[in-house]
């Protein structure tokens, strides 16, 4: 087990640096310097030139890699120049919203997709079963910002039950938390669109559970249908909960893009998305990379995470 | 789940069902909106002398006013303020960084007035224009008696000396550290400065300027000029003493580098004393650092006119229009600035709801930069002549363009200005096409000067020469009429695609004209297809015309670093004429202060750029809970919010 843990975090760390590397040779593909985005399009070729010189964009591009590496080994993101700020600071400022959001609706789905997939493996092929698994799929097929949209017409636009938007007063992540009102639009679309997702894997696991001997013995020595499901059933099929948790890892700090976009939520991914329409270079490059880390690191998490929950399985 | 199972079956066609259901769901009403505005809504500019301006819409009611009151404004992402210091470099000029500096910081010369581009003097820091004499290189300037900075101590003659002398520093650190600096124009066209009384600035220049260009150029501009606090913002350091030696060049640059890092650092605009002395119609009660929203109060020292009557002003940050939209429409937000052109179809629904669309046109102009270096196909020689430019001029079809493409909200613009706004500076002409839309006179003037031209084909030149009747130096026989016409993408840009498309497609089926569309991001148009950036060279030769867009020009519509002096300034295309340059000298230097009219003109006539319509900018605002003077409404069509015009109506 520790062996195999420290293989995957070796592995882990070069995935880190490839995923580093490509990024790195993209941005600097497409803009080798942020030179012109900080000085401005009218800036002299002198004064980009000594703007590069101080800020060691002048040395070559391996060069210039390598020091990005060092400060990343140091947990270093670099510096936006655009909002005159650390990225270490916007991201730690943006951050717990994100998590708040990505954590809020996935506690939310799990406590919804477990019962519900259990429900309809229970009721397998009845009607109810065909309905809940035809709004599933609807769900599922479906671009969350467009659920956002049509939520925001009904439940905004429409019914004046909630806000459009994500109030701009809320700005902490503590404000996000005491206003639920604000936040129930996008907390609910991510609801939604993870709920399809998850109650599909767990109405699957909890069909092949069903058919398991231990699932016939436990009725047999005559426990009630209650004690089955929830005493036996629950913890067993819930296994692949555990992968997609860890699977979700990523979106809990990287972002919900889109949301945050629609929502006019201030999280990680709307940063992202603003460091985009102003070529925000190293917010660019930290996103990508931190995505790519989270992103291993969940798999790593999630692996670890089944074995322990089943004795059964042994990595190796 | 089985394959095949009809109940598999049934249940998809059910989720597709549901998902159709939805999306009907969701586009029902806007869908509705659409058939209910084709028959109801504005759906034209409408020219209102009275107002100046051309508009779309309605101009927001003035209603009856109530003290106090919050109300709330919206701005875009991406067009937020980064930089509070109102000296701002050419990638921090955003429009929120201008309107949150005029907010703050009384300009010298304030403008515009309403939807007219002209100075403005009741919020004007100077009582009247700048007195010129000594043949026009001496200029002095009058401020108003009795202006006062926030913190109570007075605005005076020396504090616009102050801003020289840093405005000096900054942009001799860079030109590109001044977004509106002109190398060798103001400040560095100023040799020395005096200040003989509180009110009084005596300014001498190097050379002689037009006056008209001085004040409407030089001091009133896109960016403006404003005096500062010398008192309290002469520091280079946190905390460090203050500066009385600020007229020493090496003093002056290290106050300016100080407060250029502390005037762009975002997370401390509002808590950083420098910026709490402000002498504009408020000041700034809290920022944001996290999505750059804001909150202003008034001040109660401003010295213009009008004060605001309201008690705070939320200036909140959305991530679209459509979300700004949605906001006006719960009644979270009252005024929403940059009504999409997408969103006209909802404007009678909007309209009973209380909430009035207006829109009109900006002062500058939109269109195709033609490449006069492009020697592709003898391209460089072709466009050089003013009867091809006519020919393409002939074929644009603007009014139908305004029609269709910006349905309704455009007016036409045939030269460098365009139809509305009214200016003193705008030609009589400037209302009628020199070349109106038609393809006939386009063949003809083809033809006219040695061109085969085949519609639907490719046209050629077949006289080549110079004499008359032939096509022109350089162009040899067989020359075809082609060249790559460069755009925005269309999810970004769809006005500028879909005209494009239209020119090219007329141009193809009435005169032969190849026209190739190519799409580029506008940070690709502007970095590289730009012959002003020696590094560029390798992009020479493939664009013809580069569509990315246009430029706000300044009140004072002059070329000068546009379209004369190749390799300078904006002149991307590298058009050059020596009858333009001598007129853009009497424009800047000459004695007649309304010299530039005709320069533009002059332009309009021989066009360096394939001009398209100038689109409406728009606001929407929620009657039921703002009101205002028009002029502070139509102020907005041009960019620049004025909420002291505002007010919460009962």
């Amino acid at each position: 087990m520790i062996g195999y843990t420290i293989r995957r975090l070796i592995v882990a760390l070069i995935v880190t640096i490839g995923i580093a590397a490509i990024t790195f040779a993209i941005l600097h593909f497409l803009e080798p310097s942020p030179a012109s985005v900080v000085l401005g399009t009218k800036a002299r070729p002198a004064t980009i030139a000594a703007w590069n010189k101080q800020h060691g964009y002048d040395r070559p591009e391996v060069v210039q890699f390598w020091s990005y590496l060092k400060q990343l080994s140091h947990f270093d993101f670099g510096y936006s120049y655009k909002l005159n700020q650390s990225v270490n600071s916007l991201f730690a400022e943006n951050a717990g919203r994100t998590a708040y959001l990505s954590g809020a609706s996935l506690v939310l789905s799990l406590l919804i997709a477990i019962p519900l997939g259990i429900y309809q493996a229970v009721k397998r092929n009845s009607v109810a079963d065909y309905s809940l698994s035809a709004l599933n799929l609807t769900l599922y097929s479906m671009p969350s910002f467009f659920l956002g949209i049509i939520l925001i017409q009904f439940f905004a636009l429409d019914w004046h039950i909630l806000p459009p938007e994500v109030s701009s007063n809320v700005t902490t992540t503590w404000g996000a938390i005491t206003h639920p009102e604000q936040m129930a639009l996008p907390i609910l679309t991510l609801t939604f669109i993870t709920v399809a997702s998850f109650s599909r894997y767990m109405r699957s696991s909890a069909l092949d559970n069903l058919a398991q001997d231990y699932i016939r013995l436990a009725r047999a020595k005559g426990l009630s249908e209650r004690a089955v499901l929830f005493r036996h059933l629950l913890r067993n099929a819930s296994l692949p909960m555990i992968t997609l948790v860890g699977l979700s890892i990523p979106s809990l700090l990287a972002g919900n893009l889109l949301i945050e976009y629609l929502f006019n939520y201030p999280g990680l991914g709307l940063l992202f998305y603003n460091a985009l329409g102003t070529s925000d270079y190293n917010i660019l490059l930290a996103y990508t990379i931190l995505g790519g880390m989270l992103t291993v690191v969940g798999n790593l998490i999630a692996d670890i995470a089944i074995t322990a929950a089943d004795p059964r399985i042994r990595l190796s | 789940m089985t394959r095949g199972n009809p109940f598999v079956r049934a249940f998809a066609i059910c989720a597709l069902l549901i998902v159709a259901a939805l999306a009907l769901a969701a586009c029902g009403s806007s869908s509705s909106k659409s058939t209910s505005n084709s028959s109801k809504g504005n759906s034209a500019n409408v020219a209102a002398s009275s107002l100046g301006t051309t508009i779309f819409g309605t101009v927001p009611p003035a209603g009856t006013p109530v003290s106090g009151g919050t109300l709330t404004q919206g701005q875009l992402t991406g067009q937020t303020p980064t930089e509070v210091f109102p000296l701002a470099n050419s990638s921090t000029v955003t429009t929120g960084t201008i309107s949150l500096n005029s907010e703050m910081y009384m300009p010298l010369f304030s403008g515009p007035t309403g939807a007219e581009p002209k100075v403005y003097y009741p919020m004007s820091a100077a009582s009247g224009p700048p007195v010129p004499s000594n043949g026009d290189k001496t200029y002095t300037i009058h401020l108003k008696p009795g202006l006062k900075w926030s913190n109570g101590q007075p605005l005076q003659a020396k504090d616009f000396l102050f801003a020289i002398a840093i405005l000096k520093a900054a942009v001799t650190e860079s030109p590109a550290n001044w977004a509106q600096y002109v190398p060798g124009e103001f400040p560095v066209s100023v040799v020395s400065d005096s200040a003989p009384n509180a009110t009084t600035i005596v300014l001498h220049l190097n050379k002689a300027y037009n006056p008209g260009f001085f004040l409407n150029n030089q001091l009133q501009d896109t960016t403006t000029v404003f005096p500062y606090p010398s008192q309290a913002w002469n520091v280079d350091a946190t905390g460090g003493p203050h500066l009385s030696n600020w007229n020493d060049p090496a003093v002056a640059k290290k106050i300016y580098d100080y407060l250029n890092k502390q005037g762009t650092t975002v997370s401390t605009f509002a808590t950083n004393p420098l910026w709490q002395v402000v002498s504009g119609p408020f000041k700034l009660k809290s920022f944001s650092a996290t999505n750059s929203s804001y909150v202003m109060t008034p001040n109660p020292n401003y010295g213009g006119t009008p004060k605001a009557r309201f008690a705070q002003l939320d200036v909140n940050t959305y991530t679209s229009y459509t979300a700004e939209l949605n906001e006006v429409k719960t009644g979270a937000l009252d005024v929403m600035v940059g009504f999409d052109p997408t969103q006209i179809a909802e404007m009678p629904q909007l309209k009973t709801q209380g909430i009035d669309v207006l829109g009109g046109p900006s002062w500058g102009w939109f269109g195709g930069i033609y490449n006069f270096k492009d020697t592709t196909d003898d391209f460089d020689k072709v466009i050089a002549q003013n009867y091809a430019r006519q020919a393409m001029a002939y074929l644009t079809d603007q009014q139908a363009y305004i029609k269709g493409i910006y349905k309704g909200a455009a007016v036409a613009a045939y030269g460098p200005v365009p139809s509305a706004p009214k200016s003193d500076y705008s030609p009589k002409s400037a209302t009628i096409p020199p070349y109106p839309y038609d393809p006939a006179k386009a063949v003809a003037v083809l033809k006219a000067n040695g061109w085969k031209v085949v519609p639907n084909g490719q046209s050629t030149c077949v006289k080549p020469g110079t004499g008359a009747g032939e096509c022109g130096a350089g162009i040899p026989a067989g020359t075809p009429f082609k060249f790559v016409w460069a755009n925005q993408p269309e999810s970004v840009s769809s006005v500028g695609a879909l005209e494009s498309e239209a020119l090219a497609s007329e141009a193809k089926a009435a005169a032969g004209i190849d026209i190739t569309l190519q799409t580029k991001t506008f940070n690709f148009l502007v970095s590289n297809y730009s012959n002003t950036n020696p590094a560029n060279v390798k992009y020479v030769n493939d664009w013809g015309v580069n569509n990315y867009g246009g430029l706000f020009t300044d009140y004072y519509p002059t070329a000068d670093g546009s379209w004369n002096h190749p390799g300078t300034g904006l002149n991307t295309g590298s058009f050059e004429n020596p009858v333009s340059d001598a007129l853009i000298q009497k424009s800047v230097y000459g004695t007649n202060p309304m010299a530039v009219i005709n320069e533009v003109a002059w332009f309009a006539a021989h066009p360096p750029v394939a001009f398209m319509p100038m689109q409406d900018y728009m606001i929407a605002v929620n009657t039921k809970k703002v009101g205002g003077a028009a002029q502070g409404w139509l102020s907005m069509t041009q960019q620049q919010w004025e909420p002291n015009f505002w007010y919460a109506v009962k």
